[in-house]
């Protein structure tokens, strides 16, 4: 067995319940209850049923449509997650999509996520684009070109982008925003029943912020401690304590700010 | 440290800078992120930054910001060096060292053909204390314990200190920011930030050579 010849890569395949080692492949499949035990790296990697994988991946692609929890990294080009999926270490990928859940433990860095489930990330987020629609919670910095929420989002650090593109229509906090353009809006909820329990609650659904710093900014439905920026503009439902601006300033009627100054 | 900060608002009125352009260089580490000190203030809290580092350091991307790429200005002062190879008459010829120093080192190197950026930057850094008449024993032991000590790669945020009492030179490498308190009876002749060095090498190498 020569070690220098170069080897022919295998598929891996666990239907049913079985345990594997780690190692290379060309494709993994799990379609019943799989364990890999050790890390893996392959070409494409498929979930479909409930997979564990111990150790860390590296994959052109990886998928997941049933349940997986992952000890280690991920390292993929493309990943998608239609169901649930914890990831215990961190996730680096160019396009990254989840219509479930999906839970990762340390940092994600991604060019092109979409998340229209539910993202929690313990650490950073790094990239460039970021759309979601359903609910998103950072716990550290959230860094990228793009922000663009339709639904809840919860940022314990810094949101920072260029452009921010915020449609609240739940309950939703993050510390700081700074960018270029930044722009939160009132989602008004479609649905029946919200807009009922919202009129007999007299409750509206807020963005807090303590700090919010932009070029442009216009504000919907925000509770925010200070807003700096060049041009300001307030819209309906907003409580801010402070507004500095440089260019023009407007309140919308019905919005309460404690005090304004042109610097 | 704590001496002279700049606040962010002042920074912004001072060079007149955008809070997109302020964001955005901080993602891509243009601005380091410990350079941002919070405090809190009257309005709560608001952020500082070390003045006599900041102000060149926008002043700088401004300058170089419509001839370069923003990737490219983030390598310039990423503390993690380019990683080339350069034949010590590229050095010379693109006058990025003085054919002194390159004639001075070309006996301390190992692979002439192939210098890689740790050993150009151990030049350059020699070439900064040559300037300040040392013997050259001593710029020997100076070039040979740069070359055994300091990671560039790893861990550039040091400065080097050089002492002379009577006719003994000390060299050493200290943790950027201490304070050392000296014996008046010696004197510092070589005092360089090398964190700053390798930002400059960066930009040198990168701006003025076309491998």
């Amino acid at each position: 067995m020569s070690t220098v010849e170069k080897k022919e890569l295998h598929d891996l395949k666990i239907s049913g319940s079985g345990t594997s080692r780690g190692g290379q492949f060309d494709t993994v499949k799990i379609s019943g209850s799989g364990t890999i035990q050790g890390d893996i790296e392959c070409k494409d990697l498929k979930i479909s049923g409930s997979g564990k994988i111990n150790g860390d991946i590296t994959s052109e692609e990886f998928k997941c449509s049933g349940s997986s929890k992952i000890t280690g990294s991920i390292n993929a080009k493309e990943i998608s997650i239609s169901g649930s999926t914890n990831i215990e270490g961190s996730v680096t990928a160019a396009e990254m999509s989840v219509s479930g859940s999906s839970k990762i433990t340390e940092n994600l860095t991604c060019k092109e996520f979409s998340s229209s489930g539910s993202t929690k990330i313990n650490g950073k987020l790094h990239g460039g684009e970021i759309k979601s629609h359903g609910s998103l919670k950072v716990e550290k910095d959230c860094e990228v070109e793009t922000f663009i929420s339709r639904g809840s989002v919860t940022i314990k650090g810094l949101l920072s982008a260029d452009k921010v593109d915020i449609k609240i229509s739940h309950e939703s906090f993050i510390k700081e925003i700074g960018g270029e353009i930044i722009e939160v809006k009132n989602e008004h909820s479609a649905k029946l029943f919200k807009q009922v329990v919202n009129f007999f609650m007299q409750r509206d659904d807020h963005l807090r912020s303590d700090l919010i710093e932009g070029d442009e900014i216009y504000l919907e439905n925000t509770k925010a401690k200070l807003v700096r920026g060049n041009n300001v503009t307030i819209g309906e439902n907003c409580e801010i304590e402070t507004v500095e601006y440089s260019g023009a300033f407007d309140v919308k009627d019905g919005s309460k700010v404690g005090k304004s100054v042109k610097n | 440290m704590d001496g002279d900060l700049i606040s962010k608002k002042e920074v912004l009125e001072l060079t007149g800078i955008s809070y997109g352009q302020l964001y955005r260089w901080k993602r891509k580490n243009i601005i380091p992120e410990d350079w941002f000190i919070k405090k809190s203030s009257f309005t709560g809290q608001e952020t500082f930054f070390p003045r006599e580092k900041m102000l060149p350091r926008i002043a700088k991307v401004k300058e170089l910001k419509d001839t370069h790429s923003l990737d490219e200005l983030s390598d310039f002062f990423s503390p993690n060096p380019a990683k080339i190879e350069v034949t010590l008459d590229s050095l010379r010829l693109q006058s990025v060292l003085h054919s002194d120093t390159i004639s001075f080192c070309t006996p301390l190197l190992k692979n002439v053909k192939a210098i890689e950026f740790p050993d150009i930057l151990n030049m350059f850094i020699l070439e900064k204390a040559r300037t300040r008449s040392i013997r050259e024993e001593d710029q020997k032991t100076l070039f040979s314990f740069l070359h055994e000590n300091f990671e560039a790669f790893n861990s550039p945020s040091f400065e080097l200190i050089g002492l002379r009492k009577h006719e003994t030179v000390i060299w050493m490498l200290l943790p950027l920011h201490s304070t050392l308190l000296l014996d008046p009876t010696a004197e510092t002749i070589v005092k360089l930030d090398l964190l700053q060095m390798v930002e400059e090498l960066n930009i040198i190498l990168t701006s003025e050579i076309n491998f």
